[in-house]
């Protein structure tokens, strides 16, 4: 029969408080904590829209132009963790001209923003803006999360989009696997921002702990312990927890078309969707796409991208798994060797 | 873990329970800590937290034998939602499942919680409602509803309240029955023929990775999900009445503040009134002016002082 070692687990428990204590003093000397450090200009404004276009890596005539549309939740410099983790980078590193729409941090003068603003006003704008500064027709769009069922919905509509790559991007909102879709639908969305106006960027990140609560809650932070005696390690953690908590508000109105229209209704598959005028049918995207996701991605599970296949109107479409989640796509070792060099590729292949 | 065979208890499981690990690293711990309150601080929320857990876990295993609830999903079995009668983990103020809850939700309370009571200056969302202790609650709101649109509104900051109680208590139910639920696995693991973990890093993963294995299979279906959605909806419920309250409480200051000034308005002319009244007096009786005040000696200056300023 197996017994208990309490003497082990006391001298175990010992090492964690010491682990604990070293942690923390690093913690205390920690600089060097920025995120979203590629060089980079803005070339339009907005209310408080930034569009951005990075600096080249490689040589100025090669360059395929790629508008990066991100969601309104949480932030854009994700994408741009720290310079060893950086899908920006790499992108710019094999080829691509890379322009990336930051929403800003709404305040109570935008509570009354609508999908329409956001998607036929800022984003088309954005568009255009990046057409007159490659001097191209159309641009090649990389939709991110909830920036890709906009970017969806603006290349149904529109026809200045050449190529778009969807990255872990949900399409149907109801697969038996989406924890969060099965929460939203039981949600009073109206009394919630008929209450704040605005949603607070807080509650969603309450929302999205929850999704794991013993693991993101706990188990993240006692394994962290472990860690944050190596400076290097400690500053990956914090860069990290910093933009999980760095969770702008959300425009009042258009989280609530957005939970209506797309999380409760599930328009998107059932051509339920207008943005402003203008009805959205998936089947009208016929110009090439990339569908990314990410296998174990517990907010936007596998299943609810997958099905883009089967709405799309396009003759020339792919998908490309990375057997991660919802964050690693972006930051891990893996994700660097794979994801930007596959979209890249996959751009200039269409270019 | 070693294979000696003299250990008292009979299975690894209650080795487990009957051990107090929190005491016995916590207590050589204490002294190095006490030149760092503020880590002391930390690592004894640390420490806490996973006493809450070995408490759940205690009480959970003293319920089993509890004939109202052997053979319920305590066996590890899936539940059949918020209906199923869960082992004996009773929801109650003291419950350790509320102390579990508490960690989790602390931070949406404090979010949606951003009612702070001008009357009080103190926010009413948190501990209060997780305390289960809606009558200090009502009372609060009482004292307020009273100042402004009465009884009306206290009755509907009344069966808010109720409904948000009542989810709650539903929510702690369902979240009951997950822990039962992976109590029940965690215990076949260690009294089955699985392989153990080795340390107690491995077993707080176990149970991390069993706990979040049950939570979810039953965070996707519809009891939970129409579960949680009424304890939001009934909390945002309460928002809403707060803020509206809050309103008519800034309304009636507003009123408040101008029946002031037409107070203060009607003062300042009964004066002016008395000193005109004062100055005609004195016009028709010139003699009066010159005539010394009836005072005592010392008081003279103050009275033409007092007159100076008329």
């Amino acid at each position: 029969m197996q017994t208990f070692d309490t003497a082990a687990v006391v001298a175990e428990l010992n090492e964690f408080a010491q682990d604990f204590v070293r942690g923390v003093q690093t913690l205390g000397t920690l600089d060097d904590l920025e995120s979203g450090t590629a060089p980079r200009e803005v070339i339009y404004t907005e209310d408080k829209l930034k569009l951005y276009r990075y600096r080249p890596a490689t040589a100025e005539g090669s360059r395929v132009p790629v508008l990066i549309v991100y969601a309104l939740v949480n932030r854009p410099t994700m994408l741009d963790l720290q310079p060893d983790r950086s899908t920006i980078r790499g992108l710019l590193e094999h080829g691509l001209d890379v322009y990336l729409i930051d929403w800003g941090y709404p305040d109570n003068r935008d509570c009354g923003l609508t999908l329409n603003d956001y998607i036929n006003g800022y984003l088309d704008r954005c568009v255009d803006a990046v057409r007159t500064c490659c001097g191209a027709a159309a641009v090649n769009i990389l939709g991110v999360c909830q920036g890709g069922a906009f970017s969806l919905c603006y290349t149904a509509t529109h026809d200045k989009v050449k190529n778009l790559v969807t990255m872990v991007t949900p399409v149907d909102f109801h697969t038996p696997d989406n924890m969060l879709g099965h929460w939203i639908r039981a949600i009073d969305v109206d009394q919630i921002v008929d209450t704040f106006g605005n949603v607070p960027g807080e509650l969603l990140n309450w929302v999205f702990l929850m999704l794991k609560p013993f693991r993101l809650t706990g188990q993240k932070y006692v394994h962290a312990v472990k860690l944050l005696g190596d400076p290097n390690k400690a500053r990956n953690f914090v860069r990290m927890e910093k933009w999980i908590l760095d969770s702008p508000d959300q425009a009042g109105e258009a989280f609530r078309e957005f939970v209506t229209a797309f999380f409760q209704d599930n328009g998107l598959i059932n051509d339920r969707i207008q943005i402003g005028q203008r009805p959205v049918h998936l089947r009208d995207i016929r110009v090439p796409v990339l569908n990314v996701f990410a296998l174990h991605d517990h907010l936007v599970p596998s299943s609810a991208s997958r099905p883009l296949a089967r709405y799309v109107g396009t003759d020339d479409y792919q998908e490309l798994e990375f057997s991660g989640g919802h964050i690693g796509i972006y930051v891990s070792a893996s994700a660097q060797r794979e994801i930007a060099p596959a979209i890249a590729a996959w751009f200039r292949a269409r270019a | 873990m070693s294979g000696d065979a003299a250990a008292p208890s009979d299975d690894l499981w209650h080795q487990v329970l009957a051990a107090d690990f929190v005491r016995a690293a916590w207590g050589p711990l204490a002294g190095d800590l006490a030149a760092h309150p503020a880590l002391g601080s930390l690592l004894g929320n640390l420490a806490a937290h996973a006493a809450v857990y070995a408490t759940l876990a205690r009480e959970w295993d003293a319920h089993l034998d509890d004939p109202e609830t052997r053979g319920s999903p305590a066996s590890g079995a899936p539940s059949t939602g918020t209906q199923a009668p869960a082992p004996g983990l009773p929801v109650t103020s003291d419950s350790p499942l509320l102390a579990m809850w508490r960690p989790l939700f602390q931070p949406w309370l404090e979010v949606v919680g951003t009612t702070e009571s001008p009357h009080t200056g103190k926010r009413w969302g948190g501990d209060c409602v997780l305390a289960l202790d809606i009558d200090a609650l009502l009372g609060r709101i009482q004292g307020l509803a009273g100042h402004v649109d009465g009884p009306q509104r206290l009755s509907e900051i009344r069966h808010a309240l109720a409904a948000f109680a009542n989810s709650l208590q539903d929510y702690l139910v369902v979240w009951r029955d997950i822990m039962a639920t992976a109590l029940g696995r965690f215990r076949s693991q260690l009294t089955g023929s699985e392989a153990v973990p080795e340390s107690l890093r491995g077993f707080y993963d176990l149970w991390v990775d069993i706990s979040e294995e049950v939570y979810a299979e039953r965070a996707v279906t519809p009891e939970f999900a129409r579960s949680q959605g009424r304890l939001i909806n009934a909390y945002f419920n309460l928002c809403k009445h707060d803020r509206a309250l809050r309103q008519a409480q800034d309304t009636l200051s507003a009123e408040c503040e101008v029946a002031n000034a037409h107070e203060w308005e009607q003062a300042i002319a009964e004066l002016r009134r008395y000193l005109e009244l004062i100055r005609d007096t004195v016009a028709a009786h010139p003699d009066l002016a010159d005539a010394p005040a009836a005072a005592p000696d010392g008081d003279q200056t103050a009275l033409e002082g007092s007159h100076a300023n008329l």
